[in-house]
């Protein structure tokens, strides 16, 4: 995509010292178990948020709440000023967002896609045509415009979701794993199209396991373990918290207290030898 | 090599029912049908109608199932990549997969047997029952046969004509059922050789398998014994040796009807569709018909009215046919449960976020879903429906029922969407789809409700002002329903889909 010839422009946001997104207290329990505890945070606009943990750690649940796919336990979330609870509607209109894997009903084609989001969106139709075929020719989607989306490489899904979370010009984009499984061309791509997004003034927030690519693209991150923050801040920050000055893979090692990678390699492998 | 081909098996077997080996809830109303059945016939047939009688009910119960709900038995392991890599050979992943394939077969065909053999006329012998049991596995072996081998043959295109044979099964159940108190002592008097022997039984298997079990009557024009066994010799080898069928492909090609309805998609988006309900209606417009769970459990319905009107048809004139026809003009709203407890399957649940996430209210997406099914369901069935009743009952009569009929199964619709669709569209697999049964009172009092109606307008409402005041009043109703809807849930318009 080439933004820079974009003539469209940046996002109207006044959120860029306030809190786009707040999480305040927020309690999520299933059962006795308590998915997330006490989370408190904020996400500016303008800035690439990073939201890290192990497996387990809690952070789908926490993206799954600010979504409005499921309601806390305990505390408040705000997206744009609306509360996620009362004003669900509002927080939508706010936000798109992309779960792991892109996952998209193999039937339909891009374009169906795109129609779809754009009317639940209520963008009008002129701007749903023009918008969406500039999107698919931007994503090299154009030919198979038409094709279901079960045909097509993951890379290609992930395309056609990155498209259909774009076309509605959220404030706020959350995007769960966006890079696993691509290529380095669209990972290239993608992550330009993630920096270019908070340069607009909107806000990314998203989660990842690669954790060398959060570095260079994240402007802040927080980092989850067993449901509560465990830290919270730009790398520089997370270094002084943990007292490590290495990669981010190695402060979040120490952080987020996983064990020694080493020592469970060897635990995992036991005696066993290859034959 | 064996403990390869039995591990593959089990895991074939686990994958497709979920965690269990034997579906034992499926299994225990298929027996229950077939033991209520034998016990209605037993005292009027001998050995020979018993073992055609209970081989038929068998054959179309193993091929009901196996079009439906283990259709993906048939065809490639969706682990398929994976499982190849796995130090097995070739042949032994086959093995495991006809394995699967045979022990399902023989777990559908003992379950539809068994209480069969139990509840036999007294003067079968223990011997024949016990070959009922290897005649029904053996006739079970050529269905999967036949049927692995025609999607095979068609690949994807096979979806159609598996619809087709569905629902043609559908209408022989029904009318069998229907016919079930005539057709026993027909069969006997046949078995007797007090009646001629009908040319359609040469062509049913159930027959030919029957024929192994204890002696055809005289008249009998069957295939030789050993052409039956050379016939299920094959169906094995088919069944060993063939690779499983291609899995459908997503599709995304317009159907033809799609393409004739076309005017009338853009008609509903420009006049009825309101701001909100856009995304969902064509959502379910493009995307359901499209669910290969959703055709296969859904489609066939429409053999039940078709076969009502068959048995009805059968000498009828005059005002029974009327009524009949006026009942299958009014009355498609008792079998739209079963259409609206699928709408939310779909082979990509997953992506229901696209859903769950929109700002759209709950009441839109209601009424968009219900919009799109009125138009790409209902329509095309009235289309059917109306040139039946053109052909039995004439134009002026179709024209005099027809629409009222139709504007009463919409209200139906949009009142039985929020008590049997359980979930947003397009949003659940097809065995997670959750269907209430709850329905019997409710359904009960629609179906005598909806006759009522039906025999009331066709005998009552014969001038132009009577049709217009009937139609009248079916449109206020139908949209005080809609009315009503909208402000039961206006106060909870900011609720969320979850």
């Amino acid at each position: 995509m080439n933004s820079s010839s974009d003539p469209r422009p940046a996002l109207d946001v006044d959120h860029r010292d306030n809190g786009l997104v707040r999480f305040d207290g927020v309690d999520k329990l299933f059962g006795e178990h308590a998915a997330l505890s006490g989370l408190s945070f904020e996400v500016r606009g303008g800035e690439v948020f990073g939201l890290l943990g192990p497996n387990g750690a809690g952070k789908t649940t926490a993206l799954r709440l600010l979504c409005g796919l499921d309601k806390a336990s305990a505390g408040t979330i705000t997206v744009a000023g609306h509360n996620t609870a009362t004003a669900p509607l509002e927080t939508r209109r706010a936000l798109s967002y992309v779960p792991d894997g892109a996952p998209l009903y193999d039937n339909l084609s891009p374009r169906q896609h795109l129609d779809l989001v754009g009317r639940l969106h209520g963008l009008p139709e002129s701007e749903l045509k023009s918008e969406g075929d500039r999107l698919l020719a931007a994503l090299d989607l154009e030919e198979r415009a038409n094709d279901p989306v079960g045909q097509f490489s993951r890379g290609m899904r992930q395309k056609a979701a990155l498209a259909c979370a774009l076309l509605p010009r959220p404030k706020l984009l959350v995007l769960d794993e966006p890079l696993s499984g691509l290529d380095a061309p669209t990972t290239s791509m993608f992550k330009e199209v993630i920096r270019s997004w908070a340069k607009r003034g909107g806000a990314v927030l998203y989660t990842s396991h690669l954790l060398d690519v959060v570095e260079r693209v994240c402007d802040r991150m927080l980092i989850l373990n067993h449901g509560k923050l465990v830290g919270l801040g730009t790398l520089d920050e997370l270094r002084t918290s943990a007292g490590h000055n290495g990669t981010l893979e190695q402060v979040f090692a120490k952080i987020a207290r996983a064990d020694d990678p080493s020592a469970r390699a060897e635990n995992l492998l036991g005696d066993l030898q290859p034959r | 090599m064996l403990r390869r081909i039995q591990a593959m098996m089990n895991a074939r077997l686990r994958a497709h029912m979920g965690g269990e080996l034997v579906p034992f809830a499926a299994l225990l109303a298929q027996g229950s049908l077939v033991g209520a059945l034998a016990l209605m016939v037993r005292n009027s047939l001998d050995p020979w109608g018993f073992s055609l009688f209970a081989l038929t009910i068998s054959a179309g119960l193993v091929a009901l199932t196996l079009l439906g709900e283990f259709g993906s038995l048939l065809r490639r392991d969706p682990a398929a990549r994976w499982s190849e890599s796995l130090p097995a050979s070739a042949m032994e992943r086959r093995l495991g997969h006809s394995m699967a394939i045979l022990a399902l077969l023989s777990v559908l065909s003992c379950s539809v047997l068994l209480p069969a053999i139990l509840l036999a006329p007294e003067d079968m012998t223990w011997a024949s029952r016990a070959l009922l049991l290897v005649a029904g596995m053996a006739q079970a072996v050529a269905i999967g046969s036949l049927l692995l081998l025609v999607q095979v043959l068609f690949g994807e295109r096979v979806e159609g004509l598996l619809v087709l044979v569905q629902t043609l099964l559908v209408v022989t159940a029904v009318t069998g059922m229907l016919n079930a108190p005539a057709l026993a002592p027909a069969i006997q008097q046949v078995a007797l050789g007090e009646a001629p022997w009908p040319n359609l039984l040469s062509w049913m298997p159930s027959s030919w398998y029957a024929g192994l079990v204890t002696s055809a009557p005289a008249s009998a024009q069957l295939p030789a014994d050993w052409a039956v066994g050379i016939g299920t010799l094959l169906g094995l080898c088919l069944l060993a040796f063939l690779p499983p069928a291609p899995n459908i492909m997503a599709r995304g090609t317009q159907s033809l009807l799609a393409t004739l309805l076309s005017p009338l998609r853009s008609l509903t988006t420009r006049f009825w569709l309101r701001k909100g309900e856009r995304g969902s209606f064509d959502l379910v417009y493009d995307a359901l018909p499209l669910e290969k769970d959703f055709i296969l459990r859904t489609y066939p319905m429409i053999g039940i009215p078709l076969a009502f009107l068959l048995v009805g048809a059968d000498g009828e004139g005059g005002e029974a046919m009327d009524d009949l026809l006026a009942l299958l003009l009014f009355t498609p709203a008792i079998y739209l449960p079963v259409l609206l407890a699928h709408v939310p399957v779909t082979s990509s649940p997953a992506a229901s976020w696209i859903l769950e996430t929109a700002p759209v209210r709950p009441i839109d997406i209601e009424n968009g879903a219900i919009k799109a099914l009125a138009v790409r369901f209902l329509l095309p069935l009235y289309g059917v429906l109306t040139s039946l009743a053109v052909f039995f009952g004439g134009l002026h009569f179709a024209l005099r029922l027809a629409l009222p009929g139709l504007l009463l199964t919409l209200t139906s619709l949009r009142l039985l969407y929020p008590r049997c669709t359980l979930g947003l569209p397009l949003s659940a697999s097809a065995d997670q789809v959750e269907v209430r049964h709850d329905w019997t009172g409710f359904l009960l009092t629609l179906a005598v409700g909806l006759t009522i109606v039906a025999i009331g307008v066709q005998r009552l409402v014969h001038t132009p002002l009577q049709i217009a005041g009937v139609i009248a009043t079916l449109a206020i109703l139908d949209l005080l329903v809609s009315r009503t809807g909208t402000s039961a849930t206006s106060d909870s318009q900011a609720e969320p889909t979850q």
